[in-house]
């Protein structure tokens, strides 16, 4: 087991009568961005909810560094679309609401937040007082975000966190979940992986009530190449790869590693 | 409609609820789902009880308790309205309720629209609520009851603040997409599906007003 993994053994999570993933077991590591993929009602956010202990697994266990994963006050659920989450009146009072909850001292609360929020890329010297609600889309999600994770948690799981952003936001974004994911463990559900895909650690893919589990990204797109049963990966890139099957390591699905991949290799048709 | 106007106090509001439970069983309504989804509504009810339980009236108590079955029979009663009938005859039912506020130029089909899209929306609504509930506490919000009121129920605005923004953007949505299919205030509607009373509307429809009259005139 990784120093710092949550692992899940003979998982089963769901409802009574009606589970939606059985018998999982398997590893999210920290370092880099985890990945958990399948279509809609396969039971990924019912993972997260489980995870976040706010759904009890039917069966099985979690462990955290050894020992019996309790999430209480340990983790962090950001569900798709966070800055619905906004009540505040200022971007200062929402990133600090849940410090204060946690009944840090006001000053601290305000030092930690600002910081925190720099650290999200979003200028706290000049939002900290701006209401939240006249933010850009790509600015309140990542405040949104920003409020979510700011009392540091050790699990950091996140639904769609990518949903509805332009293409800057997502460059943004995805920058600063992989540094966060440096020191945590972050599990991100998501039906847009590709933007994720150069640096990601496990992949969990779930479909008939199973999960399969990738060590990397590389491994999963491997699988998703031979069979494209398994997971819809773009058009353009399976196009683009098809001349090279079967590939042993693939590029990630950015248009310029695959560039690179099939200028090394050769133009073929 | 009898829940909330009523001045019976809370011997009328039990009686009500009797009669309203009794006639899901014996109609097969999803009763047991019905009343579940009043969970949902416990900030809203817990404000009402606030609101109730420490005002001049000789029994705070009794009128927080009547004010809180009032609220639910409205909410359990809508619950199982909608479930069992279509839109179309929830239209139906609301225009023939507007009807007589025609006379004094009211547009009683807007209005109508308005309840049954108020109506529709609230299982919706509801479970958005438990949604932001859910995210809410992952950030460390806590709705547990305590001993003093006014600070419990300033511990609800994280889901009442996003809940209310997500209904005034879901109703201007809405406003916007009906407009964009053609819908004016003004203008003549035909109705696609025509509604004929029978035998037992009248019948039950009599009962109601019998039961109407009784409750106003025998105080």
């Amino acid at each position: 087991m990784a120093a710092n993994s949550l692992k899940i053994e003979r998982l089963s999570i769901g409802f009574p009568d009606r589970p939606v993933v059985e018998n999982l077991t398997g590893e999210f590591p920290g370092r880099l961005p985890n990945l958990v993929l399948g279509r809609c009602g396969s039971g990924k956010t019912t993972l997260l909810m489980t995870l976040a202990g706010f759904l009890a697994p039917l069966a099985g266990k979690m462990f955290h560094r050894e020992s019996e994963w309790k999430p209480e006050g340990k983790t962090c659920l950001a569900f798709q679309n966070p800055e619905k989450l906004f009540f505040c009146p200022t971007v200062g009072d929402e990133v600090t609401f849940a410090l204060l909850q946690r009944g840090n001292k006001s000053e601290k609360a305000d030092e930690d937040g600002r910081s925190w929020l720099d650290r999200w890329g979003v200028d706290q010297e000049k939002y900290w007082l701006s209401d939240p609600f006249r933010l850009s889309g790509g600015q309140k999600r990542r405040v949104a975000l920003a409020a979510c994770t700011v009392f540091k948690p050790d699990v950091i799981l996140l639904d769609e966190p990518l949903a509805g952003l332009d293409f800057e936001g997502r460059r943004l974004l995805v920058s600063q979940i992989s540094s966060l994911a440096e020191e945590r463990i972050v599990v991100i559900v998501t039906h847009d992986p590709e933007p994720f895909f150069p640096n990601i650690g496990t992949v969990l893919l779930l479909s008939n009530n199973r999960g399969s589990w990738y060590e990397d990204g590389k491994h999963f797109l491997r699988d998703a190449l031979d069979n494209s049963d398994i997971y819809p990966l773009p058009p353009w890139y399976r196009a683009a790869l098809f001349p090279y099957l079967p590939v042993d390591s693939p590029p990630s699905p950015v248009a310029e590693e695959v560039a690179r991949f099939i200028s090394e290799r050769g133009r073929r048709v | 409609m009898l829940f909330s106007l009523h001045d019976r106090g809370i011997k009328m509001t039990i009686m009500l609820w009797l009669i309203m439970l009794t006639a899901s069983l014996l109609g097969d309504a999803p009763l047991k789902e019905s009343l579940t989804s009043m969970t949902r509504i416990i900030p809203l009810l817990m404000i009402i009880v606030a609101g109730n339980a420490f005002g001049s009236a000789s029994d705070p108590w009794i009128n927080a308790c009547d004010a809180v079955m009032r609220v639910g029979g409205v909410f359990v009663t809508a619950a199982i309205l909608v479930t069992i009938c279509s839109q179309a005859e929830l239209m139906y039912f609301w225009e023939a309720c507007f009807k007589p506020l025609e006379l004094c130029g009211v547009s009683t089909r807007e209005w109508a629209l308005v309840m049954v899209i108020a109506v529709r929306f609230f299982p919706s609504i509801l479970e958005e609520m438990e949604r932001i509930k859910t995210a809410q506490m992952a950030r460390g919000a806590k709705f547990s009851i305590g001993y003093s009121w006014l600070p419990d129920v300033r511990r609800f605005l994280p889901i009442l603040i996003p809940t209310l923004t997500l209904s005034i953007y879901h109703a201007s949505d809405l406003a916007v997409a009906m407009q964009a299919r053609g819908y004016r205030l003004s203008g003549a509607r035909t109705r696609f599906r025509e509604f004929r009373l029978s035998v037992w509307d009248i019948f039950l429809a009599g009962c109601g007003l019998a039961f109407s009259v009784w409750v106003s005139v025998f105080r």
